[in-house]
């Protein structure tokens, strides 16, 4: 793996020695990220955002603003959205994480809650889109039939500058709609 | 030097871990620590509480509600034993944050990180709640709100200690209780203003007995609002009754913040707030409240 330029002790991705110092003390964790179990040694300055991004090349979750703010990093951590600029990769040990890239089915084919993000008008530039479906799909995990209310109480955690949110909700409602969400 | 980490299962592991460090932070949720930028410390020992299940739960006791420091928020909001007994603890718990927030953030931490406008506190505050503290040589003590959360603000929390149990004793838990919050936004917004409450009240004479009443983001600490409270007790909801509660809301107000800029906004946005909030504990409607008078 290329050796990634660190910004700041929290974006430290790689375990081999920087230039001239000794290596920062790692601890072993075990992730399952979208079905695949993954072992890594990981500093414990390292946040799950970095962990995925960097690590697992799973580039669909967004940094935003690294302050649990706008939504864009979210990931399902044991089923439940989390902004994973808030959890660092050492918490996420033994855990099942999901993102955005797990949704589709092994032939690509992308779920109901994808699908009808793209025929509601429900993306527009995309940056907030695998965090605003990952959230979603947490809602409908665990209320299949929520009501316009419950689906902005739900997504208030994440910003979107281009939609205004309206073709959002309409999304997740026809996803609710169309879809079997139980896992 | 540099950060090392340790992740413990259980109290039994953590305490040698906590006495033997030098340097130490604790993270749970980590949703305060990790969104304020260089607060990871550098060198220590960085100790994950997250895992540890001893440190969650809630749970009725003879004495009252115990809730584990390490509760998530939105398992308080979703709680069955807290809406049913301090239902407006879950009502403050659901307005924290968001939904990614409060699936990680905890009671415990949110309590040491004794933010100003924090929204558990005040209902905590209002509900009597005593604090479990382990030390770390081992001692552990029961401490009451303002012996950890001074009015002053802050916590009396020294290095090393950990908060492992809240109770909300029973003696202290009334049959009613109310939270109202007002924010920059509906959702996702930290409080401008939030008043808890408990109380008991009778919808069928329309009186109330005894009354606590808390206010946050009003200081460095949720402070009890007693004048207001007083005008509450053993009196009958009219609108003289309303409208004396409100004036002393405003008092309230001008005590607390005085050369404030936030003081005439927040004099008129407690008005409204205390009818929400009379509102949702007596179950009436805002709008159909008696009101008369109570000062702009």
């Amino acid at each position: 793996m290329t050796a990634i330029k660190a910004e700041g002790p929290e974006d430290v991705v790689n375990p081999q020695p920087h230039g001239g110092g000794a290596r920062l003390p790692t601890m072993l964790i075990t992730v399952r990220v979208n079905g695949q179990d993954h072992r890594a040694e990981v500093e414990p300055q390292l946040r799950l955002s970095a962990f995925l991004r960097e690590r697992l090349q799973l580039t669909g979750l967004k940094e935003g603003c690294r302050e649990g703010e706008c939504g864009a990093c979210t990931v399902l951590l044991d089923g439940e959205p989390v902004n994973s600029c808030l959890v660092l990769a050492i918490q996420a040990d033994g855990r099942v994480v999901e993102t955005i890239e797990g949704l589709a089915d092994a032939d690509g084919r992308l779920s109901d809650l994808q699908t009808a993000f793209v025929t509601h008008g429900a993306v527009q530039c995309g940056y907030c889109t695998p965090g605003m479906v990952m959230a979603a799909e947490g809602l409908l995990r665990r209320n299949a039939n929520p009501t316009p209310d419950e689906i902005r109480q739900a997504l208030a955690g994440n910003i979107c500058r281009c939609t205004g949110y309206v073709t959002i909700v309409k999304a997740v409602q026809a996803a609710a709609e169309a879809g079997d969400h139980r896992r | 030097m540099s950060l090392l980490a340790a992740a413990p299962r259980d109290l039994a592991a953590l305490m040698p871990l906590v006495r033997e460090a030098s340097e130490l932070r604790f993270i749970a949720g980590g949703t305060d620590l990790l969104a304020q930028p260089g607060a990871l410390p550098r060198a220590g020992l960085l100790l994950d509480i997250s895992g540890i299940a001893e440190l969650r739960g809630i749970a009725l006791a003879n004495d009252g509600l115990h809730i584990g420091a390490g509760t998530t928020i939105a398992d308080i909001a979703e709680s069955p034993l807290i809406r049913r007994h301090i239902a407006a603890l879950a009502v403050a718990a659901s307005q924290c944050g968001s939904v990614q927030i409060r699936n990680r953030a905890t009671i415990g931490g949110n309590v040491a990180n004794a933010a100003a406008a924090a929204d558990l506190p005040p209902m905590l505050k209002c509900s009597g709640a005593q604090f479990t503290v382990m030390a770390r040589g081992g001692q552990i003590r029961r401490l009451a709100f303002d012996e950890l959360m001074p009015v002053t603000g802050g916590t009396r929390l020294a290095p090393g200690d950990l908060i492992s149990n809240i109770l909300l004793p029973t003696e202290e838990l009334l049959p009613r209780s109310g939270f109202v919050k007002l924010g920059r936004r509906q959702e996702m917004t930290i409080a401008r203003l939030n008043l808890a409450m408990q109380a008991s009240y009778d919808p069928g004479s329309r009186r109330f007995g005894a009354v606590r009443l808390v206010a946050g983001a009003i200081g460095p600490a949720p402070v009890f609002l007693a004048r207001a409270a007083a005008a509450l007790t053993g009196a009958s909801l009219s609108a003289r009754t309303v409208g004396v509660f409100l004036d002393a809301l405003v008092d309230e107000v001008d005590r607390a913040i005085p050369g404030r800029a936030s003081r005439p906004y927040k004099r008129r946005a407690i008005i409204g707030l205390g009818l929400d909030l009379l509102a949702q504990l007596t179950g009436c409607d805002a709008a159909e409240l008696p009101f008369e008078g109570g000062s702009p």
